[in-house]
């Protein structure tokens, strides 16, 4: 069963799910569940130094660009106090954080360009920018200011992460791309 | 109302951000409470068993890495020894030090050997004590096993040392047991010697040669060396004697400085019939 189905003009997740909003919305909150136990349980085996992508961040970003701002900040806050309550982190950072950067991202939804913003490389862009906020925000919590001489080994730790998320975030936008030019 | 309503709708978004983030910075004051650690315990405990099954599969990435650790920790208690031996060593080179500063009853300036000139036969030393330490020229210096030499030039914060093994030292010697009295200077053969003591009196092998109550340099009755060969040549009225010289001079490093002179008045006495006999 294909994941992705391109319609005349639109790329949809899922087939039954395209047309039945409650299914699309079962598969993303499946997919938000098994990302975020992902992220907690084999994202640190494949980390490159400090540096982890995130990827339920990139599945929050995708939901905030093709259903809006109202779902992505949603969908963001619910895997972000998952991920809190499961990395044994304080419960509310990481929530805050991811529900801010999918906000961000959605931004960028309009219902006439869901296709140009999943298929194109400003998708790549978005990611970026999302990372990057979910990973102030966190350090805005994380970073005391008595520690502010390790604030380079910090940036250089943010900048990684953000930069892997974007590096994995490749992996779907070429999938989603590729079907879109089928 | 019905604005209130209208508002809220146009606004949705924002608003339901306001009320997450509220939610957000509650549950941070929630996070260490007791009824959800029992149940983040739970799901740890599953996140782990997942873990303990893929972490089982190499991760080449994590391994470089691990390596890499490793390495750099084996680099840092190689480094780690190595400072520890150097302490060890300079330990006992301060408490032979020490009981030199006890031994001597004049007072001693540590100093250590921060530089070595030329070869035996005319072999230097510089120390790290100069002027503003009160070292003056002709000061001599010993190691805790006997005399090393004495002080020819200083700065304010360096000294340089003409050592026993220079072919200018001339120190008024004598052996230690029979009194005997001799010049001790390196000669031509790359030796150390005491000269001048006659063959009718008797040398044994293994007298302590020390400096003479009568040296105008060194204070009397420090250890210059050892006898280490007697020979006598009918071409000459004196013993050839050959000294084993008793400071380590291959591995020296920390040595004292004897801050003693000859009294002035005495110097001069030296001095007025030196020039004049």
């Amino acid at each position: 069963m294909p994941i992705f189905r391109t319609t005349s003009s639109r790329i949809e997740l899922l087939p039954a799910a395209s047309t039945d909003p409650r299914l699309r919305h079962l598969f993303y909150a499946i997919g938000v569940l098994l990302l975020v136990f992902v992220q907690v349980a084999l994202v640190p085996l494949i980390a490159i130094g400090t540096a982890i992508p995130n990827l339920p961040l990139i599945l929050c970003v995708m939901i905030a660009l093709r259903e809006g701002q109202m779902a992505g900040l949603l969908y963001g806050f619910v895997a972000g106090l998952l991920y809190d309550f499961a990395a044994l982190q304080i419960l509310g950072i990481d929530a805050l954080a991811w529900m801010l950067a999918a906000f961000a991202a959605g931004y960028f939804y309009s219902e006439s360009s869901i296709d140009l913003n999943l298929t194109r490389p400003r998708f790549l862009g978005i990611v970026l920018l999302a990372a990057l906020i979910q990973n102030l925000i966190a350090a805005l919590f994380v970073l005391h200011p008595s520690n502010l001489l390790a604030a380079g080994d910090f940036a250089i730790e943010l900048g990684g992460n953000v930069l892997y998320t974007v590096g994995i975030a490749v992996f779907p936008w070429m999938i989603v791309a590729r079907r879109y030019d089928r | 109302m019905w604005l209130l309503l209208q508002w809220i709708e146009r606004f949705k978004e924002y608003v339901v951000l306001i009320l997450l983030s509220i939610i957000a910075f509650a549950l941070m004051s929630l996070s260490d409470a007791v009824h959800l650690s029992h149940l983040r315990g739970v799901v740890i405990g599953g996140v782990a068993a997942v873990q303990q099954v893929v972490g089982s599969f190499p991760n080449p990435v994590g391994l470089e890495n691990e390596n890499a650790a490793l390495r750099r920790i084996s680099l840092q208690l190689m480094q780690q020894a190595l400072r520890a031996r150097q302490a060890v060593i300079e330990n006992q080179q301060f408490r032979q030090l020490l009981q030199l500063k006890d031994a001597t009853p004049y007072p001693v300036k540590p100093a250590e050997i921060v530089g070595r000139i030329g070869v035996p036969g005319n072999l230097l030393f510089v120390l790290n004590v100069g002027r503003s330490d009160s070292v003056l020229p002709g000061m001599c210096v010993l190691s805790p096993d006997g005399v090393v030499g004495h002080i020819i030039e200083v700065t304010d914060h360096f000294a340089v040392v003409r050592s026993l093994l220079h072919r200018k030292t001339r120190i008024a010697g004598m052996l230690e047991s029979t009194r005997y009295q001799g010049i001790v200077v390196w000669n031509d053969q790359q030796e150390l010697h005491l000269e001048g003591v006659s063959q009718s009196y008797p040398v044994d092998i293994g007298d302590r040669v020390v400096t003479s109550p009568v040296s105008t340099r060194y204070p009397p009755y420090l250890p210059i060396g050892v006898v280490q060969r007697v020979q006598d040549t009918p071409d000459r009225l004196d013993h050839v004697i050959q000294l084993a010289p008793l400071a380590a001079f291959d591995r020296l490093h920390w040595v004292g400085v004897v801050r003693w002179r000859m009294a002035t008045e005495l110097q001069e006495i030296f001095q007025q019939y030196q020039d004049h006999p």
